[in-house]
Order: structure tokens, then sequence, then C-alpha cells
């Protein structure tokens, strides 16, 4: 057991820094720090830099511009990036429909689509949940009606992030309502959003922004050459994107600064004679999430370094999601309690900042971080996933 | 970056867990603690023989020079068989002190005799950690003619009545302490026998003026504070390692019970209120496995302040963590997992002797406080 780094990877490590130092501008930095504060066009233009130095989509398969990283490589590059609060890429277009396309699109699907997600001029969003079907997805009700060579498309999506920013939505649709399993007649449809028909509402959240929309489809003709992976497979081709993200799912280092974002507060706040940060409760609460993310941090890179011997252990990324999201809501609910009365003052200008500066959007980040536990599977979903690992298969504790 | 164990180390596990599983660790029920006793008697050379007892020991003296992920490969073992084997005080404690303070001669006298298996040891530390004991504290009073007597009294000093030496700690701060080998039977020294709740021999100690030899002092007058301390941390986080190897065993007892138990024609693993608290135990079991590792890891080199802190957190998850799902182990077997007949209770029981050891939950906590606030802010 080991926990240094190789000396391939202090040179890495080293190569990223020095990379990071010069290409990511200063006044890039922190822009998206919590995502309620994105900014697009910064975005974009530190995607230019990381797509032409060859970073931009380092797990991609070599053929599609991929580097073939160790998983200790993409952490390191992760690490780094998180800790010069790097703009963050959007996941849906590099994580998720980027390697989806390379796994199953057609080849002139991957010459169209490929080259736009690098150059950042195609920004994609995720149309799964409906109305109706949240954890049970597979209930999904949007029809794709195949009529000639084009499917109609019609129905609602919600809850789904940034459709406002999106050139293009990755869409479960029902293409057979009669298959044996709901599973069974879902398919994969990639639409451009200027189609006609398409409805974009925004959702407010109780953080008071914009993430959310609701999309209707009313009746969009979409091409059959927009169908990713064969008719009613939708399903599994969406189940596979579980496979490419087992790291950085905890977040971790992202939850650490804001751990010393709460730090600074308290630091700062008078208490007794001394600090809020020396009061013996509040100092012994913020002492074991540290513990707690402490051990996160080592269990993700247990998970990392199990990584190819880790049959029989899927469930790891749903014990990474549920920990990472549970600790991160309780580092910025013990924050918001730092701020004192200022923590009830709604962050627009006019209202009073916190001497610290630090709490300004800590309010905010708190609340919309509720979302963390409900996004990319409920914990409770996660849990359901772990127990049945747990209890109907061999798993060695 | 690694976390998996060297071939010897996996195979060193193995042979200990077979040998562990074949000799089965008694059933220690109220009434027969005295065939557990005689079963760790027994098994104590054997142990030995595996070079369990050798295992962390210098090489220049019969050992094997193992550092603390060896440590924390077999105490995990003797977690997971509920063996209660009291490694931890003799072949951690008493010979990481000997090693550290030990003159030449003490190391050649002491050292091979706990490697074979001939020698026993407990530590009355006075308390020094664990504010909770009661008035404990041992005092040294220096004599005219330069000799010392030990004067105080322990409430608690597990595996004394089973002992051949007591490592007496005397001193009351970190700063002044002192280390010293007392015979249970020396004059003035008076143990009162009684077990604790995992079924282990443990006494009372005082010692009214008792003579201490120069030659059974371990350092200095005053000198032995830092390598307490290290060795302590060694000895938290093996105890680590076997709180971590009883969750494990607690788990697989609760799971294996979900799925046998039928109530309202369905086992309980169908229920799903039952499901996520399971659920949540594990996480708690891979948290407190993630510390473990950490803090052996760093524990290979020399004590820094990362390499304490870690130690402090896994202390304090594991306590947490053992709560946790000795508890629930015990909601979930329902009226069963008050049967003493069964080893959910005894593990349960063994968690909770363990907690106070070489630093209490709340002194780890606060000195991770101290340690990482030291340089942050």
């Amino acid at each position: 057991m080991e926990l240094a780094l190789t000396a391939e990877e202090l040179l890495f490590q080293r190569e990223v820094r020095e990379f990071l130092d010069s290409g990511l501008k200063p006044e890039w930095r922190g822009v998206s720090d919590s995502d309620n504060r994105s900014q697009p066009e910064v975005t974009a233009q530190w995607q230019a830099v990381l797509a032409t130095k060859g970073w931009l989509t380092p797990a991609w398969p070599a053929v599609h511009g991929g580097l073939g990283w160790s998983p200790m490589q993409h952490h390191i590059f992760k690490e780094e990036c998180s800790k010069r609060r790097a703009p963050k890429l959007s996941s849906m277009s590099i994580g998720m429909i980027g390697p989806l396309i390379c796994l199953y699109g057609t080849t002139a699907q991957q010459a169209y689509y490929l080259p736009r997600i690098i150059s950042g001029n195609d920004v994609w969003c995720q149309g799964f949940s409906e109305p109706g079907s949240g954890s049970d997805l597979a209930s999904l009700k949007t029809a794709a009606r195949r009529d000639g060579d084009e499917y109609v498309v019609a129905g609602q999506k919600i809850w789904t992030t940034y459709a406002h920013y999106a050139t293009h939505m990755f869409c479960l649709v029902r293409t057979n309502p009669l298959a044996a399993r709901p599973q069974a007649g879902i398919s994969m449809l990639l639409i451009d959003m200027k189609l006609p028909g398409i409805t974009v509402r925004p959702i407010r959240t109780i953080d008071g922004e914009h993430h959310f929309n609701e999309v209707f489809f009313d009746d969009v003709r979409v091409p059959e050459s927009c169908l990713l992976g064969a008719e009613n497979q939708g399903w599994d081709v969406a189940r596979s994107l579980l496979a490419f993200e087992r790291s950085g799912i905890a977040d971790v280092v992202a939850t650490r600064q804001a751990l010393h974002d709460v730090l600074a507060i308290a630091a700062g706040e008078a208490r007794g004679n001394g600090s809020l940060l020396q009061d013996d409760d509040f100092g012994d609460r913020l002492a074991r999430l540290e513990i707690a993310l402490d051990a996160l941090e080592t269990f993700e890179l247990r998970v990392m370094d199990a990584g190819p011997r880790c049959a029989g252990r899927a469930h790891d990324a749903s014990i990474l999601k549920i920990l990472g999201s549970e600790v991160r809501q309780k580092i910025h609910m013990l924050g918001v309690e730092a701020l004192g009365q200022v923590g009830a003052v709604w962050p627009d200008d006019a209202a009073p900042a916190h001497p610290s500066g630090a709490g300004r959007h800590l309010v905010q980040d708190a609340l919309f971080f509720r979302a963390a536990s409900i996004y990319g599977g409920a914990n409770e979903i996660q849990r359901n996933i772990i127990a049945k690992s747990l209890l109907k298969s061999p798993v060695e504790i | 970056m690694e976390f998996s164990f060297t071939g010897i180390q996996s195979e060193f596990r193995a042979t200990l867990r077979r040998f562990l599983n074949e000799r089965g660790a008694p059933a220690a029920q109220a009434g027969e603690r005295e065939m557990a006793r005689r079963w760790r008697a027994e098994h104590w050379a054997e142990l030995a023989e595996l070079g369990a007892l050798a295992a962390l020991l210098p090489e220049d003296c019969d050992g094997l020079g193992g550092d603390s992920v060896d440590a924390i490969a077999m105490l995990d073992e003797i977690g997971r068989a509920q063996a209660g084997a009291p490694l931890i005080e003799t072949a951690i404690v008493a010979a990481g002190l000997i090693g550290r303070l030990g003159s030449p001669a003490q190391k050649r006298e002491f050292l091979p005799a706990i490697a074979a298996g001939r020698l026993k040891c407990a530590i009355a530390d006075g308390g020094i950690l664990a504010p909770g004991a009661s008035g404990s504290s041992f005092e040294l009073r220096a004599l005219d003619n330069g000799a010392y007597r030990a004067q105080g009294r322990q409430a608690l000093v597990t595996e004394a009545p089973d002992c051949d030496w007591l490592l007496v700690v005397c001193g009351g701060s970190l700063s002044a302490l002192s280390v010293f080998f007392v015979k249970p039977g020396q004059a003035g020294a008076r143990l009162q026998p009684f077990w604790t709740i995992d079924d282990r021999p443990a006494a009372s100690l005082s010692l009214e003026a008792v003579a201490l030899e120069a030659a059974l002092r371990l350092g200095g007058v005053g000198e032995a504070g830092a390598a307490l301390a290290d060795v302590f941390d060694c000895a938290a986080v093996a105890q680590c390692a076997e709180a971590v190897g009883l969750m494990a065993s607690l788990l697989n007892q609760t799971i294996a019970h979900l799925k046998t138990r039928t109530q309202f024609s369905q086992p309980l693993a169908e229920f799903q209120a039952l499901q996520h608290r399971l659920v949540d135990m594990y996480a708690a079991y891979e948290l407190s496995l993630s510390l473990t590792y950490k803090a052996a890891i760093l524990s290979k080199q020399a004590a820094t302040d990362d390499q304490r802190a870690a130690v402090s957190g896994a202390k304090v998850q594991t306590a947490e963590a053992a709560r946790l799902i000795g508890h629930e182990a015990i909601q979930m077997h329902g009226a069963m997992g008050m049967s003493s007949e069964l080893p959910v209770g005894r593990a349960v029981k063994r968690l909770k002797a363990m907690e106070p050891q070489y630093g209490l939950p709340s002194y780890h906590l606060r000195r991770y406080r101290a340690l990482r606030r030291s340089h942050a802010v």
C-alpha cells in the first residue's frame, strides 16, 4: 500500500500544472464555482484552449481524440483543474453524448457531431426526465412515431438542465409502445433544438436561478439519421453512460473548497473571546465533516485504484454519489449557519454582504445543492442499487 | 498510489484466517469466559508459531520487521474472527515501547520472548489519553538514594490478570512520562480482577510505594512521552483495523440474516426500510476501512502532522461507524440480536470496549482539529 504518486505521475502532474498556469486566464477562474453562475462564453473560451492542447476529450476512444490516460492521470488532471477553479465544461457534451456517439454513432454521425462538440459549436442537453417519469425513467411517454424517413416527436421533457443554452438534445423517446417491457420500447434521438415545434420554458428554482427548463415537443419532425444506436435499444445506450464516469462523481476537490470557504467565514466570526472556528460545538461539527471528506477522498482513490479489477463492484459509483452529495450538502448548510443572520438574506445586489466576502453566494449554493441528492439518480435509487448488490450478489466484505 | 496488500501480506492474512477459522474462537458466553480465556492461552503459542507475534518486531530481535500495513492486515483478521486475541497490548504497544526506548540488553531480553509467545504484557498507562479513567494516574517518587517508587491507581487495566509484566506509565503529562516494568505480584502492587464487557480479563491496579528497578525502566526518567505518543498511535491504527474486521463480520452476519429470516411471507431483505439502512451501514464500513488504510500507509514512515491527523480521523470515523453498525446489526436481528448465544452482541461489546482505548474519540477529534487548524486559515 502506498499513497505517493509514481515518478511518471509526478511528471504528468507537473506538465498539467505548467499548462494550467499559462493556459487558464486568471479572470476565468471561479466563474462556474457553483452551477448557478455559469458563464457559457467563458466556458467556450476555456474549451478552445483545451481543444488546442488536445486535452479536451482525454476519455474518448483514441481514434476520436482520446488520450488513453490512466485513471490516475484523469484524476490528477481533474484535481488540478478543480484546484484552480477552472470553468466547468459541459458534462452533457464532453462527458456524456460525445462518448456515446463514439460508441454507438454511425460514421456519418461521428463525422458530423464530434468536431462540432470539440469546437464548442454544439452544446448538448439531456432529455430524460418527464413530468410522470423521474426515478421511474423507463415509464417515459414522449412518443416518436415513424413517418417515412422521419420520426414525429410529441410529448414533454422537464428539469432539462441548460436547455436554454443548448443547441442539441439527446432525448429518450418511446418508439414502441407495445413492447413487452417498458425498457424495450425506448430509443435515443439526437434532436436539433432549432427544429420547428420545440418550445423551451424556464423553471425557476429555490435559489432564484434559471438552471432547469420544460421542453415541449409539438409534432417535431426529426430525420431518421438522428437515431443513435438501433431503434428500441435506447435504454441500453443510456445505461452505458454509467460505465464512463467512475472518478470525479463525488467531486471531492470542489467540496474541499466549499469547506475552506466555511473555515474562512467561521474564522472571521467573533464568538466570545475567540472566533466561531474556535467554538467547541461548531468546530467539532466542522471537524467531523472534514474527517468524512478525508474518508470519502481515500475511498474515491481506492475505487480508482481498483478500477480494472473491480468486477462485481458496480455499486461503488453509487456510494460515491450518495456520500459526495450528502457531505457537500452538510458542509454548505454549516456555511449558512456560520453566516448567522446574513444567512437569511437573499443575496441580490442591494443586500448586505457578509464581511468575509466569502459568503455572498453560499446561501444560493446551499439551496441549489439540495438538488445534488436528487439529480443523476436520486440517492434513494442509489441505495436501492447498492442494496441489490449487497443482498442479491455475493459482495466480498 | 496503491491500495492492495502485497502477495506476502495477502498470504499471511489467508493463513491467519484459516487458523482462526479452524480453531474457532469459542463462544464466550457468560459462564464460559474461563473457557475462552484458556483458548486464548492455548493458542497464543500457535499465533507465535504463525509469526503473528513476531510480525511487527525488529529483525535483529527475532522479529519479521513488519510495518503498520502488516499490522492492519493481521488485526483485520483478528476482528473478523472475533478472536479477541490481545495482540495489540503485547506485540504492538509493549514491543513498540521496548523497541523505541529499551537498552540493547532489554531488547535482547524481552523482544525474542515476545516473538516466541513466552511473554505477555499489560499496559497500565495511568489513563493518559482517557479523561474518563476516573482518577487514574501513577506518580513517580524519587527517593534520596536515587531510587524511585510508584504510587497510584488505575481503574481498568485489560489483560492484567493474565500478563507476565505490567508496563506502568508514571507521570501526569505527556512531557514528563516514564515507563517501568512491574511484576503483577510485586510487593505493593495489588490487582483486583474482573471481566470487561467483551469477556476479557482485566483488573484495577493499585501501586503502594512499589519499588522500581532502574534496570526495568524503559528510557530516561520523564523522557518516554514522544515514544508513548507514537506507539499509542500505532496501536490506535491497529485497533481501527480490528474494529473494521468486526464491522465486516457484523455486516456479513446481518446480510445473511436478512436473506434467510422470513416475516410477512417474505425475506427481510425485501423490505426497503431495512435495505437502505443496510446501505448506510455498508458505506460507514467502507469509509472506516478507507481511513484505516490511509492512517496505516502514512504511519509506515516517521510521525508527521498529516499522519497524526489521519490516525485521529480514523479513530473518530471508526468509533462512529462501530456504533452505527453495531446497533443496527442488533436491531435488524430483532430479539435474536439480544441473545448472548449469537456472535452479534459479542462483536458489539468488543467494539464498545475498544472505543476509549488509545485515545477517546473526543480526544482524537480535538487533536484532529488542532492539527488541521495549525496551518490552515
